[in-house]
């Protein structure tokens, strides 16, 4: 009798402590769609002009663009990595558009082949990320910033600082036109974010993704690409990230920087708002919708009670804050760490 | 066929590999019959996991052959091995936590369950419960996440998974011919649980495959493997039949000493002082254990011993301040404390030699240096500076008291054996300044030489006037060690034991408080 981990319970059919541990794993994943119904029921409270027909049509309207965003985002991030290219990325498709489609600058008229041409050259700029990634070792973090600076340079070249004004209406009723009340470009959100769910959870890549995040070396020996994974999610993120650039550039006409500013980080909150592990493995798209939905849903509240410009972002920041904390309650006592 | 069946599975020949100037494996040559479960034992640096390594296609040997059923064998990279028929389950779990148990066994071979681009993961969960089944594993279910079982039945998991790519992949085609190597997959099991995994190699094998087992428990080898090979400083030291092989001799092969009551330096044993370092009464932690009371004193060794789930861990939680106690008295030197985390716990010279090193202790990225002063950085700082030569000479006088075997002190910890690396967490503790070590299985995973220095350390410390609260990594060590001890059944103190020198307890008699 050398070993003496004989172990009393073995016989135990029901751990009950662990069963309750599992049980509040389960719950915590509801958390953050609880938050969105506690949120949307305030909401309804404190405002008349919320549960109206017509503002509900609005957060679907507001919701499109950030959605489109953020799911870029979220296989990027379910792998551990980071993208803070957005920005460029969407500039950049957002200008190549303008510059190929009917528009004020150049003779260029392709019309819808412009769009295709943006959204490949988005994709091919985050194949390239993924490429620099996984050949030089560079973090997602430096790479995807300076591809930022790069494509956000590209793009302000190619207007040379004047950005054109595009006049395609074929491209532009994607915006302009609506569809049971909402603009087209919801429902592409829509399709953006039904694909990225098949990928997520009905194939095999989508496996591989999660284990890449979950931990590089055992999805390495289990025989799984894991470089072949990265360059893929990149250059998704890019594909994506350039329909994004051409709803915005469908929505403002002129495809000025100062239109996608501002972009990575809301996507990011969204993401993790949602309840996805910023160090990868865990959360997906669907998270992600309630994020997003989240996040609209307090701009949109503050522009109903007509909260003054200036406070706004600081009270987004507290109410993020304090979703945050509320969420952090099932964390509690556990051996978290937070980086 | 059979021509194949005229050669073993598995055959090296002359098999040499040297990093840098050091050679680690000289002239070995292995066989592994068909159908066999053969042992591989040795100290830690005997070349064990560089054989494996290379037969996994990890390393490069040197020189030397491998021949699979008398065909050339080498494989580059672990994927090209499976592809083979030769698998392994390492030492540290490559469960994903966070897939399905399904998931995981079919991880990167979806290919069946696919209809176009999509995998039915309903299809895939039934298949592989099917094969969970297969071993008696109906308790565990494909569709749950690997997160929510335990570390037993994560094993088995890694286990059926190793043995479906293995044969998934073979080449054959058949289920036969296959090889699958088990780097220590016992050592966190617990009886019944290794009597089920030795059951399901043993189905492996009989199904005209074989395995490789490497553990630092020799009895468990002796019962498993129905052939031994000794390794020692690269080479082969003999090969014993089943028959013939028992602990004493297999003892004296790996270190050239038979293994003698001295082992645990029982001479040097010291009379602790009255002194009490830590009290503690009825200390209650509600879930886990209650009414918990004793004094440490001064040069003590006190053993916590019981069965997993005895409560025993999360006293050592309490006193180390990673949970917070319920109810009781604690007491440091006579003064009440409550600790809610464990800096305040080192504050009071209290800290614990946690029982996963590699997770819980080490600093992979760290310097041998950084890991010994990372919690003496209090006393080693002036003006919040750190002073460079006293850490220098704090280090080194740890590295030497403690033979801990490095380039220098910049090395980083993980070129390091496991036993050193464990040297350098006693290091880290003894360099604190603390007075009470708890030390949570010290020899755990750690070879037979390195034992008898860490016991040495621990003897000193002692000696010094330390207090040590020990979770002993098995009976022998805990009546070995132990001043006192205390056995624990279901969160309750059921009888405490002198263990004097020459009044050591019986196994027998402790076992009966045990269960």
């Amino acid at each position: 009798m050398s070993k003496m981990e004989i172990q009393a319970n073995a016989s135990k059919p029901f751990d009950h402590r662990a069963h309750r541990q599992h049980q509040l794993e389960r719950i915590k994943n509801f958390v953050p769609l609880g938050i969105l119904f506690i949120f949307f029921i305030g909401c309804s409270i404190i405002s008349d002009d919320f549960l109206t027909r017509n503002n509900l049509l609005t957060l679907l309207d507001l919701a499109s663009l950030p959605l489109i965003i953020a799911l870029s985002s979220t296989l990027v991030v379910i792998i551990g990595s980071i993208n803070l290219s957005i920005e460029g990325m969407m500039g950049l498709s957002g200008a190549i558009i303008s510059m190929l489609a009917l528009n004020n600058r150049t003779v260029f008229n392709l019309g819808i082949f412009a769009v295709l041409i943006a959204v490949a050259v988005s994709g091919f700029v985050g194949f390239l990320i993924g490429l620099i990634m996984v050949h030089t070792k560079i973090p997602s973090f430096m790479v995807t910033f300076c591809m930022g600076l790069i494509t956000t340079g590209a793009a302000l070249i190619m207007y040379g600082g004047k950005p054109g004004t595009l006049s395609d209406m074929q491209i532009r009723s994607i915006a302009l036109n609506k569809f049971l009340g909402v603009p087209i470009y919801f429902y592409i959100a829509l399709l953006v974010f039904l694909i990225a769910w098949l990928i997520q959870s009905k194939t095999a890549f989508g496996r591989q993704i999660y284990a890449v995040g979950q931990d590089e070396n055992s999805a390495a020996m289990a025989g799984i690409n894991v470089n072949r994974v990265k360059i893929t999610v990149f250059t998704l993120a890019g594909l994506i990230i350039g329909i994004a650039g051409f709803v915005s550039i469908a929505q403002f006409a002129r495809a000025d920087m100062s239109n996608v500013m501002n972009k990575s980080f809301p996507a990011l909150a969204a993401i993790v708002l949602g309840g996805t592990n910023l160090s990868g493995g865990r959360g997906g798209v669907v998270n992600t919708l309630v994020g997003v939905t989240i996040i609209t849903m307090l701009t949109n509240i503050m522009v109903l009670l007509s909260v003054n410009a200036y406070v706004r972002d600081a009270a987004q920041g507290v109410f993020l804050l304090i979703i945050m904390v509320a969420f952090g309650w099932s964390k509690k006592n556990k051996k978290l760490i937070v980086k | 066929m059979s021509d194949a069946a005229a050669y073993p599975l598995m055959r090296l020949k002359k098999i040499n590999k040297t990093y840098g100037t050091t050679k680690v494996l000289t002239d070995m040559d292995i066989d592994i019959p068909k159908g066999k479960i053969v042992g591989l034992v040795g100290e830690n640096g005997a070349g064990k996991t560089t054989l494996m390594k290379i037969i996994m296609g990890l390393e490069k040997a040197d020189s030397g052959t491998m021949l699979k059923t008398n065909a050339p064998y080498a494989p580059i990279g672990s994927v090209k091995a499976n592809a083979m028929g030769v698998g392994m389950v390492f030492q540290e779990q490559s469960l994903l936590p966070y897939l399905t148990v399904g998931q995981n066994i079919y991880l990167n071979n979806e290919g069946q369950f696919k209809t176009g681009p999509f995998v039915s993961w309903s299809k895939l969960n039934a298949s592989a419960q099917a094969l969970l089944d297969s071993f008696g594993m109906n308790h565990i279910k494909a569709n749950k996440y690997v997160s929510d079982y335990s570390f037993a039945n994560r094993q088995m998991v890694e286990i059926i998974r190793a043995f479906f790519v293995i044969t998934h992949a073979n080449q054959n085609g058949s289920a036969e011919n296959s090889l699958l190597i088990l780097d220590e997959p016992t050592s966190v099991l617990n009886e019944n649980e290794i009597k089920v995994l030795f059951k399901n190699v043993r189905r492996i094998t009989d199904a005209g495959n074989s395995a490789i087992f490497v553990s630092h428990r020799l009895d468990e080898v002796l019962e498993l493997c129905d052939m031994i090979y000794v390794l020692k400083d690269g080479k082969k030291v003999c090969v014993l039949d089943k028959a013939e092989a028992t602990q004493d001799i297999l003892y004296s092969k790996m270190v050239g000493t038979s293994a003698s009551e001295e082992y645990y330096q029982v001479s040097k044993q010291r009379t602790p002082d009255e002194e009490v370092l830590l009290e503690v009464k009825d200390l209650c932690l509600s879930g886990f254990f209650q009414n918990v009371s004793f004094k440490l004193h001064k040069g003590e060794v006190l053993s916590i011993l019981g069965s997993v789930g005895s409560g025993k861990e999360h006293v050592c939680n309490v006193l180390t301040g990673v949970d917070s106690l319920t109810s009781g008295e604690f007491m440091v030197v006579g003064k009440p404390v409550s600790f809610k985390m464990p800096s305040q716990a080192l504050a009071h010279g209290i800290m614990q030699i946690p029982a996963n090193r590699r997770i819980e202790a080490q600093f992979d990225i760290l310097s041998i240096r950084d890991n010994i002063i990372i919690s003496e950085l209090e006393r080693v700082k002036k003006g919040g500076l750190i002073q460079k030569k006293k850490v220098e000479a704090d280090v080194g006088h740890w590295i030497e008291r403690l033979h801990i075997k490095c380039r220098d002190s910049a090395q980083m910890i993980n070129n390091l054996s496991g036993g050193n690396a464990q040297k350098v967490i006693f290091a880290r503790a003894l360099a604190s300044g603390a007075s009470v070590i708890i030390l949570n299985h010290p020899t755990r995973g750690v070879d037979v030489g390195a034992k008898a220095e860490i016991y040495e350390v621990i003897r000193d410390a002692t000696h010094a006037g330390v207090g040590i609260v020990l979770l002993a990594d098995t009976m022998e060590e805990c009546i070995g060690l132990s001043n006192r001890i205390l056995v624990m059944r279901d969160g309750t103190v059921q009888k405490e034991f002198g263990a004097e020198p020459n009044a050591k307890p019986e196994q027998v008699e402790l076992i009966k408080y045990m269960v």
